[in-house]
């Protein structure tokens, strides 16, 4: 990978800011940014604008209940009879397996527009909402498939990759480790009840990101 | 319970306190749910991101750095990308968003009607994006509102790649310049 001086960065800095440029140049951006102070104050101003532009939006009021659902989390249960946990199966088998009905499901997508209705991919989230990495998730008969992408702002290193259902412990899946900006991983777990969440775990114990996994 | 600050509810809402949480979602809801609205264009999905945004919130309210802005512009960067989650697999990139034609066919020379939290701010957006042209303002909406990347945008609007990456640039630059301008007068 070539490393970008500061007239490429600025070049791109509207479109990082707006949220709008693709993993690879993001990561590229972001890798100078964490080394160049001048493009990092240049980051902040833009990102005030861009944030501004949110507020064209106008107010609206929300449905009934709204608050209510909110506050009791009922969102979660109407969603979530059903999500299951773990028992970890994770072979190297079963993961490649995973990544090929990825693959299928990618390429299917940039054909005819639509997904295979078994893969749903969730967001991974970091600090502050922002979606550092995506989540594919392959629903089979007794077991889950997931597939674990980053591509964004999250430090290098390795992290643990720990199931953290609401209602039964946590587990550990695994380990993805992060170069660059960037790291994927994948695994089986076994199906079992209720919410849960994939987070990444780094050795200090700070969970920098999570996706809500997608409840059935 | 109005003089409480934004700061103090979500720190209230980050301990877990059910009458801060309660009081923040009542102080924003309208907020968050009217930007969901405008980005995915249909009520029910929007109630999803809007409830999909608290809950990140909520998850995240510890972390959240005064420092780097206010409480309302990071609860409104979190329902956008919770929005642009929702809509990203299903959108068809040949055509603009549901709700962006009201803002497309807007009178930019009007003052704007709006009545929100940051009636203010909204008004110095409001002057500035009347200063663009319609294409560098088009482009920014696009981009910035509804997170359509310059390859969208240049579809969209059946232009060059380039030419819509710089509309993009030189929009946001542009009002960049005309907000520290009126902020400082
Ligand atoms: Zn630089």
């Amino acid at each position: 990978m070539r490393a970008l001086d500061c007239p490429d960065v600025r070049e791109l800095l509207p479109e990082f800011v707006l949220g709008v440029l693709d993993g690879d140049a993001r990561a590229d951006v972001v890798a100078h940014i964490d080394g160049c102070g001048a493009c990092r104050t240049r980051v902040t101003e833009l990102s005030e604008t861009a944030d501004a532009v949110l507020l064209l939006a106008p107010e609206a009021e929300p449905p009934p209940g709204f608050q209510r659902r909110v506050l009791s989390h009922d969102f979660e249960r109407r969603r979530s009879n059903r999500w299951r946990t773990v028992k970890m199966v994770g072979l190297v088998a079963a993961a490649a397996a995973i990544l090929s009905v990825v693959t299928v499901r990618v390429i299917d997508t940039a054909r005819s527009g639509s997904a295979v209705a078994a893969v749903e991919t969730v967001p991974m989230v970091g600090d502050g909402g922002t979606t550092v990495g995506q989540v594919d998730v392959v629903d089979n008969d007794a077991s889950v498939g997931l597939a674990l992408t980053v591509n964004y702002a999250l430090a290098d290193g390795a992290y643990r990759v720990v199931l953290a259902p609401q209602s039964t412990p946590r587990e550990v899946l695994g380990t993805v480790t992060i170069a660059d900006g960037r790291g994927a991983w994948a695994g089986i777990a076994a199906e079992t009840r209720g919410p849960a969440d994939l987070e990444l775990v780094a050795d200090s114990g700070a969970v920098p990101c999570s996706a809500r996994l997608p409840v059935r | 319970m109005w003089t409480v600050t934004d700061e103090a509810l979500l720190a209230g809402m980050a301990a877990n306190d059910a009458e801060a949480a309660t009081a923040f979602v009542e102080r924003f809801q309208r907020r968050v749910f009217g930007l969901a609205l405008t980005i995915v264009g249909e009520t029910r999905t929007a109630e999803d991101a809007a409830q999909e945004a608290f809950a990140r919130a909520w998850k995240h309210a510890a972390a959240f750095d005064a420092r780097r802005g206010s409480v309302a512009t990071w609860l409104l960067t979190i329902t956008r990308n919770a929005a642009i989650d929702m809509v990203r697999v299903r959108r068809a990139v040949a055509t603009p968003p549901e709700t962006f034609a009201a803002l497309d066919e807007r009178d930019w020379g009007a003052d704007p009607a709006d009545r929100n939290l940051m009636a203010d701010d909204a008004r110095r957006l409001h002057a500035a994006l009347a200063r663009l042209s319609d294409e560098q303002r088009r482009a920014v909406i696009l981009a910035g509102l509804y997170g359509y990347t310059a390859r969208e945008v240049a579809e969209l609007e059946a232009i060059p790649l380039g030419t819509a990456k710089t509309r993009i640039r030189t929009a946001l630059i542009r009002l960049r310049g005309m907000l520290v301008d009126e902020g400082r007068q």
